[in-house]
């Protein structure tokens, strides 16, 4: 198991934690997770890399080690969030990003509102909201209102055994000693001698984040993108587990707003593609991103003018 | 001069202040300020009041005495919830009536339609709802788009780098020696405004620091309000403003936004708003300016008195 160091940088108003691994002058290569998980889940991709990257690999905000924000989880703060890191992370040069269901997401519309910063990516199973009508709106608004007016709460757990029990019905294809491992990156020991998440329980819906980020104003997004996109879909992940807004061909429109996109499957792998399948992750990543150090004058030609 | 009294509520982790004229156990009357506003600037219109009500104004999030939020960005749909909380804490029960101005205004529309059996009557002030700027057509009349709006500049990629530029260069009001000096500033951006009433609002819009200079009540985050813009859409709150019952007065000051948006609002622009309100009944007010409630407190009192008071039809 590669071994990883952790980075902090002030962003915004939050303190923000950055696993990195592998040497610092390799060149670099930023991995974004999704919703309720952190970087640590990217391990197992990193081991399996071939090529040897600087990887940086964030905790959004309310998760990992990173600070709780006191705000709503609103989609926007956290492409500000990736703004203001992405300044600290590589100032100059455009950025490799690999990003998982929120995080691609979230990518996508980065990448589109910030052209230039972006070198190439990679999504993994992230598809933008669901397809929301403006009628349903009052509704919307009333789901809203009653979830941010509750004190939000998590279940904890007497002990990780009991924790990776649950993650392991979660997540039945994940191998036990990969569930184990993220039992213990997800989770922490409180005062009381119980398991609780990392994660701040204010995330744990993402209603806020999809109420303020709709389908239509993401593809516009979508269709300002100039890097090279790479789709990297799972098979039994987000298409089928959210059939109600990706089937009958509603996917391959929301696809049809993209100049350049490739797009590939992982079979018999659900959406939690890092923890299912990382090698096929990684070999995906190897083939996908010029192995190319940032100095170097090869990587300079090749960035989007 | 009515006196107020402060009251303050703990929503969703703020502390929000609340200003409270009039006699507890009368009927009450909810106020909602506008974008660069506070509470105290009611002190005019509940002074012409008439009659026996129990006038409840908060200052809203990063504004007046309420506590800023430590953050660069204020989001619309943050205020909506929050008027859930407040009117929730003063009026658990009963639909409530509702005065609101401008920015209050369009909180107020969006949350009516939202809850609408929370409302019983609503009174709207110069609030047209979110700009149209760069908002396509086929957004506000739902309709296909044609092949030359396709073509359009796409504009929330725009927004988003427009807003991401602006929060790093930050946000910052200038402070004045002594509140005079704000007063004289005042004075050019509200030229309708009598000096008292200048006076009274230079001392709730601004505060004193402890160096002794005056700074602004307002947070400054408030005043690049590109998060409120980004967070509310045309066709988002058209939803919204079909499905309200209460009964709605609709002030428009003739010399208000019908002015400053007229790009916008102009030429059927403000007509094809105001037919997204089913139960309205609108009332031009000439020669007065955006600022109703400072401007023509007496006449503003007087209608919402009438309105207020009328038998349900």
């Amino acid at each position: 198991m590669k071994s990883s160091e952790s980075l902090y940088f002030p962003v915004r108003e939050l303190r923000y934690h950055v696993r990195a691994w592998g040497p610092a002058d390799a060149p670099p290569l930023i991995m974004l997770h999704g919703w309720m998980d952190n970087s640590a889940s990217y391990q197992f991709t990193v081991d399996a890399l071939k090529q040897n990257w600087r990887v940086l690999a964030p905790d959004w905000r309310g998760n990992g080690g990173t600070q709780w924000a006191k705000t709503t989880y609103w989609f926007q703060e956290f492409l500000a969030d990736l703004d203001a890191l992405l300044d600290q992370l590589s100032p100059q040069a455009p950025v490799n990003l690999v990003a998982h269901s929120f995080g691609a997401s979230l990518s996508m519309v980065y990448a589109g509102t910030r052209p230039q910063r972006i070198a190439r990516l990679l999504n993994v199973d992230g598809y933008g909201s669901p397809d929301w009508r403006p009628e349903g709106m009052p509704e919307r608004y009333v789901r809203l209102i009653d979830l941010l007016k509750k004190e939000p709460r998590l279940r904890d757990y007497p002990s990780l055994a009991e924790f990776e029990a649950r993650l392991k019905q979660q997540h039945p294809r994940v191998t036990p000693e990969r569930i184990a491992f993220i039992a213990r990156a997800w989770s922490r020991v409180n005062a009381q001698g119980r398991v609780e998440l990392l994660a701040d329980p204010a995330c744990a819906s993402n209603f806020s984040m999809q109420f303020s980020s709709r389908p239509d104003d993401a593809m516009a997004c979508w269709r300002a993108i100039t890097a090279p996109v790479h789709m990297l879909l799972a098979r039994q992940g987000g298409v089928i587990e959210r059939s109600d807004d990706l089937s009958d061909g509603r996917m391959e429109q929301r696809l049809a707003n993209l100049r350049t996109a490739d797009i590939s499957w992982v079979e018999d792998c659900g959406h939690m593609v890092h923890l299912e399948r990382p090698e096929a992750l990684a070999a995906r990543i190897d083939a996908f991103f010029p192995y190319v150090h940032p100095a170097s004058p090869a990587n300079t030609a090749a960035q989007p003018s | 001069m009515k006196t107020s009294e402060s009251i303050y509520l703990d929503i969703r982790g703020l502390r929000y202040h609340v200003r409270s004229w009039g006699r507890q156990g009368a009927p009450k009357l909810f106020m909602l300020h506008g974008w660069m506003d506070a509470s105290a600037s009611f002190q005019f219109f509940v002074d012409a009041l008439k009659g026996d009500w129990h006038v409840l104004a908060p200052d809203l999030r990063g504004y007046g005495q309420t506590q800023r939020q430590g953050s660069d960005t204020y989001w619309f749909p943050d205020y909506v919830v929050d008027l859930d909380c407040i009117l929730e804490h003063f009026q658990p029960e009963a639909p409530v009536n509702l005065v609101a101005h401008s920015f209050g205004g369009n909180i107020a529309c969006i949350y009516s339609g939202s809850r609408p059996q929370r409302i019983a009557r609503l009174v709207n002030i110069d609030a047209f709802g979110p700009r149209a700027e760069g908002v396509k057509p086929a957004r506000l009349e739902f309709r296909e788009q044609t092949p030359a709006e396709k073509t359009q500049v796409e504009v929330p990629p725009k927004r988003y780098a427009e807003w991401l530029d602006r929060i790093k260069k930050g946000s910052k009001f200038r402070d004045f020696d002594a509140f005079v000096d704000l007063e004289k500033r005042l004075a050019r951006e509200h030229p309708r405004v009598t000096p008292e009433r200048l006076a009274f609002l230079a001392r709730h819009w601004g505060r004193l620091r402890e160096d002794g200079r005056v700074m602004m009540a307002t947070d400054p985050h408030n005043a690049q309000n590109d998060g409120i813009h980004i967070s509310v859409r045309m066709d988002d709150a058209i939803a919204c403003w079909n499905r309200i019952t209460a009964p709605v007065l609709w002030l428009i000051a003739d010399e208000g936004a019908m002015k400053s948006r007229a790009k916008e609002l102009a030429n059927g622009g403000a007509e094809q708003r105001l037919q997204q309100f089913r139960t309205r009944r609108e009332v031009h007010l000439p020669e007065t300016g955006h600022m109703v409630h400072i401007e023509k407190p007496e006449l503003l009192a007087q209608l919402v008195e009438e309105f207020m008071t009328e038998k349900s039809a």
